[in-house]
């Protein structure tokens, strides 16, 4: 799994590639939880070049998703592959994140 | 999602006895990726048997299984426990452990098997929780919970680690029809949408024809017809036919002959 980030301002959007996996999300945890921490707000995670997401992963998505709103921020995922969203739908987690279809309507939507 | 061309579980001239009782007599069956696989057959013909054969938990007096090529009675040890976490296992008896909770008893694999931050853990934990439709219930113990509940806990746990391969031994067994549904449904989520491989012992009628890509039917120890859920509805063989519609007079004969009826009712 490959993670690049940009940081803008308040922001960073974070464009994940490969699979997140029980080996590869606490990788991700530790960079998104990072940025948070250092006052990022506003989280776009790109998932267009993810082909798979398991569990640790969702967790991973959940609790980033918890500590940004808890900071009065938020999150937004962008070009979120159908197949991904199948399995956030199995958890029922299509209800509590937001979908943009691209990067730029993601940036602007905050 | 079927992947038709290689079984990724192969069974091989299975053969086990007990106390001299052969139990399975030289089953052959191919299970491919994706597919749900269900087991049917009378009770005590060796459907719980096969399945321990598939996972590691018994040894074959002969015969082979294969899980994706691997011979699992005949790989290193540290190659079977790598195979092993790849499977997740629902018991008949459900197997939680009774003195901790059930947000523990789901943790556990994860605890044991993984990295991850306990905060990541609670969350899978809930995640679980949810898929079986017990949200909030993780902090109770499993003599709390109906025999049910433990059931559908069970599973949480045993989809833990989300395992490509899921053997299943009576899921639906003493599940209200509702709930059995959830179960069934979820069975062939894992199936569709994560390519699970799916092994099921069952005798929950409605259950095996709602969720099977197909069926085998054991008895007396063989596999004797494997088939799609029309091919094993439309299916002429009368053992068959008499099992999927619970008629008691067939091949299949619950009454016990012999010739001593009469000693055997006055011993001690």
């Amino acid at each position: 799994m490959d993670i690049l980030i940009e940081k803008k301002d308040d922001m960073i959007i974070c464009r994940v590639s490969g699979e997140i996996t029980f080996s590869t999300s606490p990788d991700l945890r530790k960079k998104l939880i990072e940025a948070v921490d250092q006052g990022v707000k506003k989280v776009v995670i790109n998932l267009k070049n993810v082909g798979y997401i398991d569990s640790s992963g969702m967790a991973t998505l959940v609790e980033l998703l918890q500590k940004v709103k808890s900071a009065e921020g938020d999150l937004k995922l962008a070009e979120t592959p159908e197949k991904i969203k199948e399995i956030l739908d199995m958890v029922r987690l299509k209800d509590i994140f937001d979908f943009e279809d691209s990067e730029e309507k993601a940036i602007t939507s905050f | 999602m079927e992947d038709k061309e290689k079984p990724v579980i192969e069974v091989k001239n299975l053969v086990k006895s007990f106390a001299g009782r052969r139990i399975l007599n030289g089953v052959d069956l191919q299970i491919y990726k994706g597919e749900v696989m269900v087991i049917m057959g009378g009770s005590g013909c060796g459907k719980s048997t096969l399945l321990r054969h598939i996972i590691g938990i018994l040894r074959p007096d002969e015969g082979q299984v294969l899980i994706e090529g691997q011979d699992i009675n005949a790989v290193p040890q540290r190659e079977l426990d790598k195979i092993r976490r790849r499977i997740g296992m629902l018991f008949q008896s459900g197997g939680l452990i009774d003195y901790m909770n059930i947000r523990n008893n789901i943790a556990l694999p994860l605890r044991e098997h993984t990295n991850l931050d306990e905060s990541v853990i609670d969350i899978i934990v809930n995640l679980k929780l949810s898929m079986v439709s017990m949200r909030g219930m993780g902090s109770l113990l499993p003599c709390e919970i109906s025999g049910g509940m433990n059931k559908r806990a069970a599973l949480a746990r045993a989809i833990a680690l989300d395992p490509v391969f899921v053997f299943y031994d009576e899921p639906t067994a003493g599940l209200d029809p509702v709930v059995a549904g959830v179960i069934d449904q979820l069975i062939l989520d894992f199936s569709k949408k994560l390519a699970v491989t799916s092994v099921v012992v069952t005798h929950d009628m409605q259950s095996v024809f709602r969720i099977a890509s197909r069926i085998a039917m054991l008895h007396k120890g063989e596999i004797v017809t494997v088939g799609t859920r029309e091919e094993i509805k439309n299916s002429k063989d009368e053992l068959v036919q008499q099992f999927i519609n619970g008629k008691p007079e067939g091949p299949i004969s619950f009454l016990q002959k012999g010739d001593n009826y009469l000693k055997e009712l006055t011993e001690k």
